[in-house]
């Protein structure tokens, strides 16, 4: 797990022909959380959506490398969850189908405060709901890289918590952090390295 | 079953589609009411009476089958920024999600089909003229390829207008029509089984076109 690095070098992502990032690189070597720092059409969502492999933009050079067994995640900024399912089938569906035991997801469910909402419609939840069951899924994953934007969005402090909690966790598994802020000042969630995209 | 489905993660993506069908019950409240209203109107507006008579059979059959698929291919759309962002968040690959996708709709439409089948003969007075077994092997081949292209076009027209998606569907539904309408007519053994290799191809040919795309483009 040493091995684990995020390397981007060149980067020009654009939608059309105006590239919103011109020739970013990014070198990350080992467990360290990032804050990626930009203001609104920065790219910050862009930018992680493009580490986590799921970016549709029109064109894009440069290149990233990855180790090969190293597993990413994405906390997008809008919920991933399926409205139509219960909190518990969402967990089952994410945690790679019912391999998780009903024990282990209450024992989840705990850590982010939403055992009592298991059995309740993920369309009658809140988005700061949503996005601590989110959370609850990356936990169980314990992915190598976990990309997430602008997690302080919907939380409150409990729910920071919760990504404090989550952000201790992948670096103590060996992990990489890269989250996205609004906020240059304030630090609500602390970091290794700063990338200003603006 | 924990174990084969942590395996084999379309059976996952099988069993979420068919919950949240279970949960919305599209095809049973909207779709088959809505065939079931035209099969009752449409010998009233073409005929001026309650009975459909051998001549306008084949176009009836043709008609109701489409407007079945139909409503059925767009009774909900899927994005495809949600669908690779669920299966990012998952960890389950475009052809999984494809296999438990096409899997999940033919066991929704199949059962329809028939059900839509059954209340045609019921009303029409016209039985089918086909073996039973022929009819069942045609009408799960019908249903796969109409999910093949359903996912396809639901896939590579991503917007919020239904119309075009709609015209796309019905160009294609009709042919497909035209083949599983002779079952209802009546056509000789020879031909049916002629019929029956033809539509297998057809079958092959859509699901692996539509697999391929979906993949290929994510």
């Amino acid at each position: 797990m040493n091995d684990i690095r995020i390397n981007i070098s060149d980067l020009t992502l654009s939608y059309g022909k105006d590239a919103f990032i011109k020739n970013f690189s990014l070198k990350v070597n080992g467990p360290s959380v990032v804050k990626i720092y930009g203001s609104n059409g920065a790219g910050k969502t862009s930018l992680l959506r493009y580490i986590a492999g799921i970016y549709e933009g029109n064109e894009k050079e440069g290149s990233i490398e990855l180790e090969a067994h190293q597993t990413i995640k994405l906390l997008d900024n809008t919920p991933s969850l399926i409205d139509d399912l219960y909190v518990r089938e969402n967990i089952k569906f994410f945690t790679k189908g019912s391999l998780i035991t009903k024990q282990q997801q209450e024992e989840l469910l705990v850590k982010v405060g939403m055992q009592e909402f298991q059995d309740d419609l993920v369309s009658t939840l809140s988005s700061g709901m949503k996005r601590r069951i989110e959370i609850a899924i990356l936990l169980w994953a314990s992915p190598s890289i976990v990309c997430l934007d602008e997690p302080d969005n919907f939380l409150d402090d409990d729910g920071m918590q919760v990504i404090d909690y989550l952000i201790k966790q992948i670096v103590q598994n060996q992990g990489i952090v890269v989250y996205s802020s609004l906020d240059w000042g304030k630090e609500r969630i602390g970091y290794d390295m700063k990338v200003d995209l603006d | 079953m924990k174990n084969l489905i942590s395996q084999y993660q379309f059976i996952n993506v099988l069993v979420k589609e068919l919950t949240i069908e279970r949960r919305r019950k599209q095809t049973l409240l909207v779709v088959i009411p809505i065939t079931f209203a035209i099969l009752l109107v449409f010998p009233l507006v073409i005929e001026g009476r309650s009975f459909v008579s051998k001549e306008i059979l084949g176009t009836y059959h043709i008609v109701l089958l489409i407007t079945l698929c139909l409503l059925f291919s767009t009774r909900s759309s899927d994005n495809n920024f949600d669908i690779k962002k669920v299966n990012q968040l998952a960890g389950i690959s475009q052809s999984e999600h494809f296999l438990g996708k096409i899997i999940s709709e033919v066991i929704i439409l199949f059962p329809s089909l028939i059900l839509f089948d059954y209340i045609a003969v019921a009303l029409t007075n016209h039985p089918i003229q086909t073996s039973i077994s022929n009819y069942f092997i045609f009408t799960f081949l019908f249903s796969i390829c109409i999910c093949s292209i359903s996912i396809f076009v639901n896939f590579i027209s991503d917007f919020d207008t239904k119309l075009l998606q709609i015209l796309i569907l019905a160009t294609v539904f009709i042919p497909l029509g035209l083949v599983m309408t002779p079952l209802w007519l009546g056509v000789s053994r020879e031909l049916t089984s002629i019929y029956m290799l033809m539509f297998f191809g057809v079958t092959l040919l859509l699901v692996g076109f539509s697999w391929i795309t979906n993949i290929k483009r994510f």
